[in-house]
């Protein structure tokens, strides 16, 4: 008979579909994301396998674990889109964002997980990047949308030598100054879809939504060795701000420190919340990182020159405790 | 079901008493809707003053943590822009009466804890209006695109300047020359109000005497035509009167200055509501007193509408008849804010203005 071991938490896979729908018509379902826990009903057809296929990996949250936000996503009917329906994203009871296509149900759960997310950091300082690791060192690209870090943070991890911490926000926490990982669905534009698959063949993809202002979305399932880690905090040791330039050289550059922080500075939102704490946090984490800058127009050479780069320090690291 | 809004009511009032009989269940209906009404902070610190914020869960606490932090710094923001506004001000020697949030945490009264702070409400006198709104503008306060009809809703029969938006800073200053729109049937002394105010930030502004700070709050509420902050309205009546209730003669004072003012009315209301969410220790002679000032009994068919108003606009907290109570309220608001003289074109202009945005309508959302 084992002892006072906790089993392990049931993730979404292990639900049987029937259940996994029921509950989602019904009180939801609960998922631990670590950093919060968020609850998410939604009676549309196609939802549950979707969601399945996005959050398989993902444990479900115990009885004893508290909901900090609940989503919900249901059919409605506009005037103006008649006869079609639409669905309707409500976060906590609110109605949040422009009714859109059925088939935007999964990108709307993510938009307002980071609304969520960006409203309410609840103990971390968070700013617009994407974020790996190896091991426990990690690389941090922060940059707004279109600059290519989804993709680029993708690739790496599809080496199946970096760990995907998160592709949309990095969460500092403001006791430890680590990153914390929030290893959810990676959102990729265009054909990136295509390129990834070449690279990881066992890569999943939900279907591609084609929205107005960024074009085709398609969400793509987080490996399930990055979810197993999301655990494991990690420290950042380089940050590369990268620009997608078409015919770009794909050559690291090192960047002076100040204008790194202050390109990390500008992707902070929940603005000084802490005041001169929230500056300390950020500089004490971009100092502790070597910065460069990365002009990429080919993905295979981007993911290269980053590789090279963290090899080549990490050698330094080496000699430099063995000297 | 579980009443929410007695929860979050119960979480002000008597926090000692509540917070041990909340299930992790309960909190996650409280804290949303809290939020919502924008008590969450409130909550807060009244669990925080009766010492019992180590009794509350670990995963609601943290809501709470980050409602606290978050009012703090809109404390501090919203005293550094008063001070920006008066540094505007001081050429014209003009000293602005701040009202309602920005009054509360300049005059460092009980109402200002836990709450936070969007625009800055000033009332100056008529005749320095012209000069004050040039300071203002020169120093980067605009109003932005403004059609025509609303320039001349808000300059001829509303009692403000249209809001000013800081073009670096986003703040929001609403202008006054009175306390209530000139056409209203309901007109209040400013002159009374101003006279009997309290200078603060060095003198250079002055805030209401507490008496008048409730009156004021429960003025704009039960003349409102829309309530999203209606119960935090009330619980900063509620904190008012209770810090300055421990003195008998105090209520007294309330209650003539009520009838002074005009505002028995307004102020049985506050007592009766204030009295039955928050259990507001007010003596039941001074209600009579008051009821008797209206002419009015404690319980009419407004009081229950705004019962059924006065809660957040969520599922569990609102009840059958919430919808029909507002609706029917928001009438009652443009009615006695302006004559029907003057309310059917106004309306009529609105409902055109709408139609032709109709058939573009989505159904109401938050922007992201």
């Amino acid at each position: 008979m084992p002892a006072d071991r906790p089993a392990a938490p049931l993730t979404v896979d292990a639900l049987p579909t029937a259940d996994l729908r029921a509950r989602l018509r019904g009180p939801g379902v609960r998922l631990d994301l670590g950093p919060m826990v968020a609850r998410v009903r939604s009676p549309l057809a196609g939802f549950a396998e979707t969601f399945r296929l996005l959050y398989g990996n993902w444990p479900l949250a115990g009885t004893d674990q508290f909901t900090d936000v609940t989503c919900d996503l249901r059919p409605v009917w506009a005037l103006r889109h008649a006869p079609h329906r639409r669905v309707q994203c409500l976060i906590d009871g609110q109605p949040t964002f422009e009714t859109q296509a059925p088939a935007f149900a999964p990108l709307l759960f993510e938009w307002a997980l980071n609304l969520h997310l960006a409203n309410h950091g609840l103990g971390h300082k968070m700013f617009h990047a994407a974020v790996v690791a190896r091991g426990d060192d990690a690389l941090i690209l922060p940059a707004p949308s279109g600059s290519g870090k989804s993709t680029l943070a993708a690739a790496l991890v599809a080496t199946g030598r970096w760990r995907l911490l998160s592709d949309e926000f990095a969460v500092v926490g403001v006791d430890d100054g680590l990153l914390h990982p929030l290893p959810r669905p990676v959102s990729l534009k265009n054909d990136m879809p295509r390129l990834l698959r070449r690279l990881d063949p066992q890569a999943r993809f939900a279907a591609t939504v084609p929205t107005a202002h960024k074009g085709p979305v398609t969400l793509m399932r987080p490996p399930a060795a990055s979810v197993a880690m999301r655990r494991r905090p990690a420290r950042a040791r380089w940050l590369v701000t990268p620009r997608y330039t078409p015919g770009g050289d794909d050559t690291l550059r090192p960047d002076a420190p100040g204008r790194a922080m202050m390109g990390v500075l500008e992707q902070c939102f929940e603005w000084g919340l802490r005041g001169r704490r929230d500056f300390d946090l950020i500089a004490d984490l971009v100092g502790g990182c070597g910065c460069f800058t990365l002009a990429h127009g080919d993905l295979d050479r981007a993911v290269a020159a980053i590789e090279r780069m963290a090899d080549a320090t990490a050698d330094t690291t080496t000699a430099e405790a063995a000297a | 079901m579980t009443d929410v809004r007695a929860l979050i009511c119960d979480l002000i009032a008597k926090p000692a008493d509540t917070v041990g009989r909340l299930g992790l269940g309960e909190w996650e209906a409280v804290i949303p809707a809290a939020r919502a009404t924008r008590l969450l902070a409130r909550i807060a610190v009244c669990i925080e003053a009766a010492g019992h914020f180590d009794a509350v869960p670990a995963g609601p606490r943290r809501h709470l943590d980050a409602a606290l932090l978050a009012a703090a710094r809109h404390r501090a923001d919203v005293m550094t822009e008063v001070e920006r506004v008066l540094d505007a001000l001081a050429p014209t020697g003009v000293a602005p009466m701040l009202l309602k949030g920005a009054a509360y945490a300049a005059g460092g009264v009980a109402a200002a804890d836990g709450r936070l702070f969007g625009d800055i409400d000033l009332m100056v006198p008529r005749e320095s209006l012209t000069d004050v709104e040039h300071v203002l503008r020169r120093a980067g306060w605009t109003t932005g695109r403004v059609e025509p009809y609303d320039f001349l809703y808000y300059h001829r029969w509303m009692h403000q300047l249209p809001p000013l938006v800081h073009v670096e800073r986003q703040s929001v200053l609403d202008v006054h020359h009175t306390l209530a729109a000139p056409v209203s049937r309901r007109t209040v002394d400013e002159g009374m109000v101003r006279a009997a105010g309290r200078r603060v930030m060095g003198g250079r502004a002055l805030v209401p005497m507490p008496a008048d700070m409730v009156l004021h709050s429960a003025a704009h509420l039960f003349t409102d035509t829309e309530f999203p902050h209606g119960l935090r309205d009330l619980s900063d009546m509620d904190r008012l009167m209770r810090g300055e209730g421990t003195t008998p003669s105090w209520w007294e004072l309330l209650a003539l200055r009520a009838r002074n003012l005009g505002l028995s009315t307004e102020l049985v209301m506050a007592l009766v509501h204030c009295r039955r969410l928050f259990g507001t220790p007010v003596p039941d002679y001074v209600l009579a007193r008051a009821c008797k000032d209206a002419g009015r009994r404690r319980g009419t068919l407004t009081d229950r509408l705004f019962d059924h108003a006065l809660r957040p606009d969520l599922d569990g907290c609102r009840t059958v008849w919430t919808g029909t109570a507002a609706r029917l309220l928001h009438l009652r608001g443009h009615l006695l804010r302006m004559p029907p003289r003057l309310l059917v074109p106004h309306l009529a202009h609105k409902g055109l203005r709408a139609a032709g945005t109709w058939l573009k309508a989505e159904p109401p959302h938050h922007a992201a």
